[in-house]
């Protein structure tokens, strides 16, 4: 597979582990949603490594920042192998 | 035979039915048009993100030499081309041309390795709306000199940083684009960075709701021309 094709795998994996991340801290409490896994996925040969991070935005009681970051091994890129792909965003969750 | 009309009641009915139907297509259209507004603008960061990178990342390859220019301000990101007399005709593109890419060398080692002579300067570097160099601000702007002095904005390639040379900014959901470079290994650490937000729509604060921010970071050789 070309790497502009992993690159769109990855990001839309990213997209939707960012979105759903969002939905869980807006229904329960955002504190203990972080992890950090080696994943899965389809199409990309190595595994990747996928950072995702619920944080509290100082100063605020409701705000938290969602951070999910990607990085994967491009087997036709030898010496340049890392790839790395991050999406935030802020929700607001009435469990902080 | 006597026409029987409508009565209060069947009005009544046939009003709140209506008005119901008018409600729920009125809501589920307002939905639909944030949604799609929504989506059209993640994807349009995630999509300039990926253009400025590849679009960097192709000069940055035909490069015999890469600097970074550091200023109080935003650094630059020096590519030098290999010196090409046919690339002298292009100068006035914003791109270079796949056909004349390798250019001819000035000697050929034993080993096999090309020498080259230094080219065009191709500058990218973030600043104001004014294009000056070493100016706080998030306008990613390409700059092109023959020689080794810092850019000025008149040497701004128009076609490249904006629409139709003088229009909006290409990249205006760009906020910002770092470098580092790793001289021993002849290669560029990139990072751009995008946000679902138009240049004019963004608070001050860094929180807007259902705003995102794209990352994407990529490491880049340059041509190991000069072995």
């Amino acid at each position: 597979m070309r790497e502009v094709e992993q690159r769109e795998y990855v990001l839309g994996y990213v997209r939707s582990q960012l979105e759903s991340l969002a939905a869980t801290s807006r229904k329960t409490k955002p504190s203990g949603l972080s992890t950090t896994a080696s994943t899965t996925i389809t199409g990309i040969p190595k595994a990747v490594t996928v950072d995702k991070k619920v944080t509290a935005v100082a100063g605020t009681t409701d705000l938290f920042f969602v951070d999910v970051t990607a990085s994967w091994t491009v087997s036709s890129a030898p010496d340049e192998p890392v790839r790395t792909l991050r999406l935030t965003t802020y929700v607001r969750s009435p469990y902080g | 035979m006597a026409k029987r009309a409508f009565t209060l009641i069947e009005l009544l009915l046939a009003v709140a039915l209506t008005g119901m139907i008018l409600g729920v297509t009125i809501a589920t259209y307002a939905f639909t048009v944030t949604r799609l507004a929504q989506t059209t603008a993640r994807f349009t960061s995630t999509d300039q993100v990926r253009k400025v990178l590849d679009e960097v990342e192709d000069v940055v390859r035909d490069s015999v030499n890469v600097t970074v220019v550091s200023t109080a301000q935003n650094p630059g990101l020096k590519c030098t081309l290999a010196a090409d007399s046919k690339k002298a005709a292009d100068a006035a593109s914003s791109r270079l041309l796949a056909a004349d890419r390798l250019a001819n060398p000035i000697t050929i080692s034993k080993r096999g390795y090309e020498r080259h002579g230094s080219g065009k300067r191709v500058w990218f570097y973030m600043g104001d709306a004014s294009g000056n160099f070493g100016t706080a601000g998030a306008y990613l702007w390409r700059a092109e000199r023959n020689d080794d002095s810092n850019p000025t904005a008149a040497d701004r390639v128009m076609g490249w940083s904006n629409y139709y040379t003088s229009g909006g900014s290409r990249f205006p959901v760009l906020t910002g684009f770092t470098f580092s470079l790793d001289a021993v290994n002849r290669n560029v650490s990139m990072t751009a960075i995008g946000r679902s937000l138009w240049r004019d729509e963004r608070s001050g604060t860094g929180s807007d709701g259902d705003s995102q921010t794209f990352t994407e970071s990529r490491t880049v050789s340059w041509r190991h021309w000069f072995k």
